[in-house]
């Protein structure tokens, strides 16, 4: 007999609490290294003011390293290519608020993690169709991993990137507005253009291990990380990013991915604070979220696949009688309107197109899943 | 071995007296007459008194050595030929030289020294019963001989004996004999011979002639005769009470014992004399079980025109000193049956009362000691558990655990729903010191918190001490849980079976020589969880795990003679929990121990030495290459000694040490498996010595008052650094009356071992530390005060105690800290202090077909980072510890439909511990991360639970072999959804409760008793 249950449950929470900004990047040698920041959002106000940030890394010597734009309202991108292995470095951030200066971040002064070389093995996983005369499908494939990083603190970090081009026809519809009723009527298929849509799958957290206790702080044969049989089947690229990282930022990391992934069971650690390096110049004691590391990034190409472009009809379209639809407005400038502000039509007789299958290539980005039915 | 020990005893006892003649001397109580050897006991198997005539004390004189000395206490050792005094109740009899005691009286009857007076060589003292010539002497002589007399309840040892056990060989023969002095001869007749001179005498009148005072001359014989009390020799008292069936008041109007069986009777004690009606009169008597055994720690309270109480003493004796009058007298005992008796006081007198154990018992009521202690002493915060109470309650899956239930006490609470750990007035659980028999328990729970080490069969006592400032005990800021076996019984091998849901357990006891000196006690359970697990759903994150835990206890007690005794114990537990193949958790206690005990009426004292030992073993990895253990060990090796030396009346001084030498393994990490590439790796271990010396005192002026204090030096000698920490207690009490007190206490204490943590709830792999150069001692003080009131007759009692606590040097884990096999343990660690207060509200019940206790506590914890490694949590403001529960309320209470059925509830309500929940949240490399809040800054919901439990207890036949108690009940009714802790999930930010019993869990539990 099971006793225990989980239960949902929501907690009263103060509103219009002060919450600290968030800042995400590392300093990567050799690459453009991009940087976000942000501010918490808080769960009761979500109220969110006016930021403009800019960054720059400044290392020992005093080179300057600028970003290229505004971090708030994009991703700034740090070019790094000519940055030196052997110097120290450190990232600073500059936060206005309606134009006035209103603070300085900076991270603590970073020396650059040595490389790491790594190697690794797959092994795949099949399962028999069901009535199939043993038929095999692949069900995942699995990543084992060696790293080595002599010099290092033994904390690795890596994530991988999923590269999957589906093939995906956009049908425009045909359809005229009824105005009394308020909805469009679908009057019958018609060939507006042909789209690619790209899917980019990547594991929200990056893994981090601490090979502290092994020999030579190596990693042997270490699981990494799998990728289901059908993605892998549809996988254009797959892209492994290897780094050594400080025991701070392994320490920061695990923290944040224990602080989310507390499973409430009887010995789940106490969630608490994560202990980033970047604080304000101006009162040390308020730090930011974020740690910065400097190192330099291996990647791996494990898989590098040439999909040819395959269209293939949807039967998508959509209806949503709340919004309506101007004249000459494209099916495709309806679906961005849809994902960005992340409507859903309703009672539709008709397929929708989720939004994380809407056009890539227009909206310059992709999804993490792939889409229902595909 | 045997004479070693001896010798040991013998120089010991002539330190002590020495030590105590020297350093607390009082000219009254060590005048020469006080300066004899102490006077010897004799073991509880022999049937009879080796005494004149009764076990008690009467008033009267001695002359000593040409030295009148008055108001002395005597009786007279018949076996030995020597004469015991002292000069108050809780003063140990001593035998003063008899070859310096010309005469004595007691009692008013005189008795004298023949040899001292020069007539004739026959040694001892002799009754002069008449002043006539010739005189009429009367002597009794007790003999130890052997034999038995099973059908006559003893009635050819020539006297009545209360306690006659007919499995006894020996006794102590009756020889009286009488005696003619005449013209400097002393000549013994015989009896037939003494009663004609005695008629004669009675009929001339000399013999009951008014006395004239006697002036006895040393050396000389006396001139005039003293005639005695006309004490009935002659006579015995039959085994029941006059009247006894027919219901009317029983009348024992005779100097001779009475043997106060039942109740609802009224015994007359003493004769009536003229001038009697305000003098102090002397009531002793023995408390005895039904094999006759004295029954030692008996609260006595006595109600009437004079109103007392105090405890039996180690031989099951007692004395009191009242006016005449009706009186009635309570005798309450753990695991024994109260017994209440109703006197008519006229003369000095004794009784000696059977107390019956509970299991067989006739009658039942609550035991009010506690009402008693609180009244009598002047600690505040001490806690003892009726165990009688205890068993009644509702327990999870019906295992009863003693140790859980301190949680329903006043101030106590426990970390999480069943988890190990428990906080005494907001401190952590590792500054809770658990001793089971005077060994160290490191983790007290089975299965992560589920059950608690020990088994209730075998449980004495649980007495929990809420002040940490406990110099005997120290070493813990909290708390001290003291927890004591049973001895085993001597007289019969019997034992108990329990059956539960998740365990079994049984024990068995018995005496292990012949001469019944000897007794063991051993008990074991465990676990069928295995079984349990393998058959859990398929889904089950644990099926296909294992769990399993034992313990199993040894106990043996050898009982020296009547005051001294060696125990034995030993001790082991050992969990193990499997998840899968590659992980399991390990984790064993075991402590060894031996003791030397000492208790007689003036002195008593203890040593031990012994072994406490804690291991875990942690087995883990993701694959074969990373798969290791951890092993990680707390040994500690201790010695320690107490002695408690009873001045005078009212006065005790005691004093103590103890040595522990600690041996940390602060972890061992190996690969496992050929294929593990895990380096080894060894964290240095950590030793320490720890010594400290305390002295005591206890003094009560008069009734009303009491002060205590106590000094203790303490230090830890590690590797790198000496500590030397002074500590200090005192209390004191005032009694408005024997129903109001009131009592104050200040104290501090000190902490050199620590255990770290960062999950939930105690973990039983948390580490253990040392104080060293970095890490520092937990100091603090703690003061509190408290107001006791007993209402209607003793049966409700209501307290009032509040407490302010402030530690120095707590330590907090950091976020994310490493704990284990961290060699730098210290930077994973904040300094904190702690500042606790609060206020316990009680109001029990003791008594009536409905009884049990209120009791509502409102209390705070709070910590605060300090600067020694610059590391502040929550910026360096106050935030709330863990332990930090505002409100606290317990009803806890029975109800007897008869003496064998009945019910029995408990209802908890009390605040949610805090929590630290995310305010906001982020994105972070890809994902949604969750924002925490200020440390600790919220709480989860609040507690609620009511449990209930019907219990079918013994039956009552005494000769039944079996016994069987049958408790039914249920966890939970109202099935609420109490949160065990609330937790977010960093993707879909929602919060989630865990609920450990979501919903009624209903039990039986059955224990079969073996008489």
């Amino acid at each position: 007999m099971t006793v225990s249950c989980v239960y949902d449950f929501n907690a009263d929470l103060p509103l219009g609490a002060d919450l600290p900004f968030v800042i995400e990047g590392d300093i990567i040698l050799g690459e453009r290294s991009p940087f976000n920041i942000s501010v918490v959002n808080s769960v009761a106000a979500g109220v969110k003011k006016d930021y403009k940030a800019s960054f720059f890394v400044e290392d020992e010597t005093g080179k300057i390293y600028p970003s290229t734009t505004d971090g708030f309202s994009d991703r700034a991108t740090i070019d790094m290519s000519t940055a030196l292995q052997d110097v120290k470095y450190r990232l600073r951030i500059d936060i206005k608020h309606e134009d006035k200066s209103i603070s300085h971040y900076a991270s603590s002064w970073l020396s650059p993690e040595p490389e790491v070389s790594v190697s690794y093995r797959d092994s795949s996983i099949y399962r028999i169709v069901p009535g199939t005369a043993g038929t095999k499908e692949l069900v995942s494939k699995r990543y084992y991993l060696d790293i080595s990083s002599p010099g290092s603190s033994g904390c690795y970090c890596w994530e991988y990137e999923l590269l999957i081009k589906i093939p995906a026809t956009l049908s425009e519809p045909t359809y005229d507005f009824d105005p009394i009723s308020g909805i469009l009527v679908h009057r019958g298929y018609g060939w507006w253009g042909k789209s690619v849509c790209w899917s980019v799958s990547q594991p929200a957290i990056s893994t981090v291990f601490s090979a502290k206790a092994m020999i030579n702080q190596e990693l042997k044969d270490h699981y990494g990380f799998s990728i289901q049989g059908y993605d892998y089947l549809r996988a254009s690229k797959i892209k492994l990013k290897v780094r050594a990282i400080p025991e701070g930022a392994f320490r920061f990391l695990s923290t944040i991915n224990k602080n989310s992934d507390n499973t409430g069971s009887v010995f789940s650690p106490v969630p608490g604070e994560a202990m980033g390096n970047i604080y304000n110049i101006d009162n040390p004691s308020e730090l930011a979220v974020g740690y910065v590391s400097v190192y330099k990034q291996k990647e791996t190409l494990i898989l590098d696949a040439d999909i040819p472009n395959n269209f293939h009809p949807v039967d998508g379209y959509v209806k949503n009688p709340l919004e309506g639809m101007t004249e000459g407005e494209s099916e495709l400038q309806r679906f961005q309107m849809f994902y960005e502000k992340g409507y859903r039509p309703y009672d539709s007789p008709t397929r929708w197109v989720p939004e994380r299958c809407i056009n890539c290539e227009m909206l310059m980005r992709g999804s993490s899943v792939y889409p229902d039915g595909w | 071995m045997k004479r070693i020990i001896k010798l040991l005893y013998i120089l010991l006892q002539l330190c002590l007296l020495a030590l105590s003649s020297v350093s607390f001397g009082q000219e009254s109580r060590y005048s020469m007459l006080y300066r004899g050897m102490v006077a010897r006991k004799y073991a509880d198997n022999i049937n009879g008194t080796p005494y004149w005539d009764t076990l008690s004390f009467k008033p009267g004189s001695v002359m000593f050595n040409g030295r009148l000395y008055d108001d002395v206490l005597i009786r007279i050792n018949a076996a030995e030929g020597e004469l015991e005094v002292k000069n108050s109740k809780d003063m140990a009899p001593i035998c003063p030289d008899r070859h310096q005691v010309s005469w004595f009286k007691r009692n008013g009857a005189l008795f004298v020294n023949l040899q001292y007076q020069g007539i004739g060589n026959r040694e001892g003292f002799f009754e002069l019963l008449s002043d006539s010539s010739p005189a009429l002497l009367f002597s009794v002589k007790k003999i130890l001989t052997t034999g038995n007399d099973t059908e006559h309840n003893g009635a050819h040892i020539g006297y009545f004996d209360p306690s006659y056990n007919n499995k006894s060989v020996e006794y102590f023969k009756y020889c009286p004999s009488w005696w003619l002095y005449e013209h400097g001869k002393i000549v013994k007749i015989n009896r037939r011979k003494a009663q004609k001179l005695k008629d004669r005498l009675i009929e001339d009148g000399s013999f009951s002639a008014s006395l004239k005072e006697w002036h006895p001359v040393d050396n000389l014989f006396m001139e005039t005769f003293v005639p005695s009390l006309n004490k009935p020799i002659l006579t015995q008292i039959d085994s029941l009470p006059d009247g006894y069936f027919s219901g009317t008041p029983t009348v024992v109007s005779m100097d001779y014992p009475v043997f106060a069986k039942y109740k609802n009777k009224l015994y007359e004690i003493g004769l009536q004399r003229d001038n009697m009606q305000n003098s102090d009169l002397v009531l002793s008597g023995n408390v005895v079980d039904e094999n006759g055994n004295g029954l030692s720690d008996i609260l006595i309270y006595i109600e009437g025109k004079e109103e007392s109480s105090f405890k039996s003493k180690a031989d099951g004796s007692f004395i009191a000193q009242l006016k005449t009058g009706e009186y009635r007298i309570h005798f309450s005992g753990e695991g024994m049956v109260e017994q209440c008796i109703d006197i008519v006081l006229k003369g000095s007198g004794s009784f000696t009362v059977l107390l019956h154990e509970k299991t067989t018992m006739l009658d039942e009521a609550l035991v009010s000691g506690e009402r008693i202690n609180r009244h009598h002493d002047a600690s505040l915060g001490l806690e003892r558990l009726d165990l009688r109470d205890i068993s009644k309650l509702p327990a999870i899956f019906g295992e009863k655990d003693l140790f859980r239930a301190t949680l329903s006490l006043p101030g106590v609470q426990s970390v999480g729903e069943l988890s190990a750990g428990i906080n005494v007035r907001g401190g952590s659980s590792d500054q809770n010191l658990v001793l089971f028999n005077g060994n160290t328990i490191f983790y007290p729970s089975h299965f992560f918190g589920v059950n608690t080490v020990f088994n209730p069969d075998i449980i004495e006592s649980v007495d929990i001490y809420k002040s940490g400032a406990i110099a005997k005990y120290g070493g813990r800021a909290s708390s001290v849980i003291d927890i004591n076996s049973r001895d085993g019984n001597k007289e019969k091998v019997r034992g108990g079976i329990g059956l539960g849901l998740l365990t079994s357990r049984f024990y068995l006891e018995g005496p292990l020589t012949r001469s019944k000196k000897t007794s063991f006690l051993v008990g074991m359970r465990s676990s069928y969880s295995d079984w349990i697990l393998k058959r859990l759903p398929t889904e089950s994150e644990f099926r296909g795990g294992s769990a399993s835990f034992y313990d199993m206890n040894l106990g043996i007690h050898h009982k020296i003679n009547a005051s001294n005794s060696l125990k034995l114990y030993g001790y082991t537990s050992s969990d193990r929990f499997s998840p899968d193949s590659l992980n399991s958790y390990i984790y064993r206690n075991i402590n060894a121990s031996l003791h030397y005990c000492h208790n007689d009426d003036y002195l008593n004292y203890d040593m031990s030495v012994g072994y406490d030992g804690y291991a875990t073993r942690i087995e883990q990895g993701m694959n074969s290459y990373e798969w290791l253990t951890v092993n990680t060990a707390v040994n500690q090796l201790f010695t320690r000694g107490n002695v408690n030396v009873d001045l005078n009346s009212g006065h005790t001084v005691g004093g103590g040490g103890e040595i522990l030498y600690y041996y940390l393994r602060g972890g061992q990490r190996k690969p496992k498996g050929e294929l593990s590439r895990i380096t080894p790796l060894t964290i240095d271990p950590k030793q320490a010595i720890q010594p400290s010396l305390f002295v005591s005192d206890t003094w009560s002026p008069n009734d009303s008052i009491t002060i205590e204090g106590s000094v203790k030096l303490s230090g830890s000698v590690c590797d790198d650094c000496f500590y030397l920490i002074p500590d200090m207690r005192i209390s004191g009490r005032y009694s408005l009356d024997q129903t109001t007190t009131f009592k104050v206490e200040f104290g501090t204490v000190s902490q050199y071992l620590h255990q770290v943590t960062n999950t939930m709830v105690v973990s039983p792999v948390d580490t253990w530390l040392l104080s060293d150069s970095r890490i520092r001692p937990t100091k603090g003080w703690q003061t509190s005060a408290g107001i006791y009131h007993s209402a209607n007759g003793a049966e409700y009692d209501l307290s009032i105690e509040a407490y302010y606590k402030r530690l120095n040097h707590y330590y907090d884990a950091m976020s994310g800290a490493e704990l284990i096999m961290n060699k730098y343990l210290f930077d994973e660690l904040v300094a904190t202090r702690n500042k606790a207060y609060g206020v316990e509200l009680s109001i029990k019940k003791n008594k009536g077909k409905l009884n049990g206790w209120i009791s509502y506590t409102w209390s705070r914890s709070l910590l605060q980072s300090m600067s020694d490694n610059h590391v502040f949590l929550n910026q360096g403001k106050w935030y709330l510890a863990s332990s930090d529960r505002p409100h606290d309320f317990k009803l806890v209470g029975n109800y007897d439909f008869t003496r064998r059925y009945g019910v029995s509830f408990v209802i908890n309500y009390c605040s949610g511990h805090p929590v630290t929940i995310p305010e906001g949240f982020f994105q972070y490399i890809g994902g949604n991360r969750l924002y925490y809040s200020s440390k600790n800054n919220y709480r989860i919901p609040n507690y609620f639970r009511t449990d209930i439990a019907y219990n079918i207890g013994a039956g009552h036949s005494k000769k039944a072999l079996l016994h069987g108690i049958v408790t039914i009940g249920c966890y939970n009714v109202t099935g609420r959804k109490n949160a065990y802790t609330v937790y977010w999930s960093g993707n879909a930010l929602r919060g989630y409760k865990l609920s450990i019993f979501s919903m009624p869990v209903p039990y039986v539990s059955i224990k079969v008793l073996i008489k």
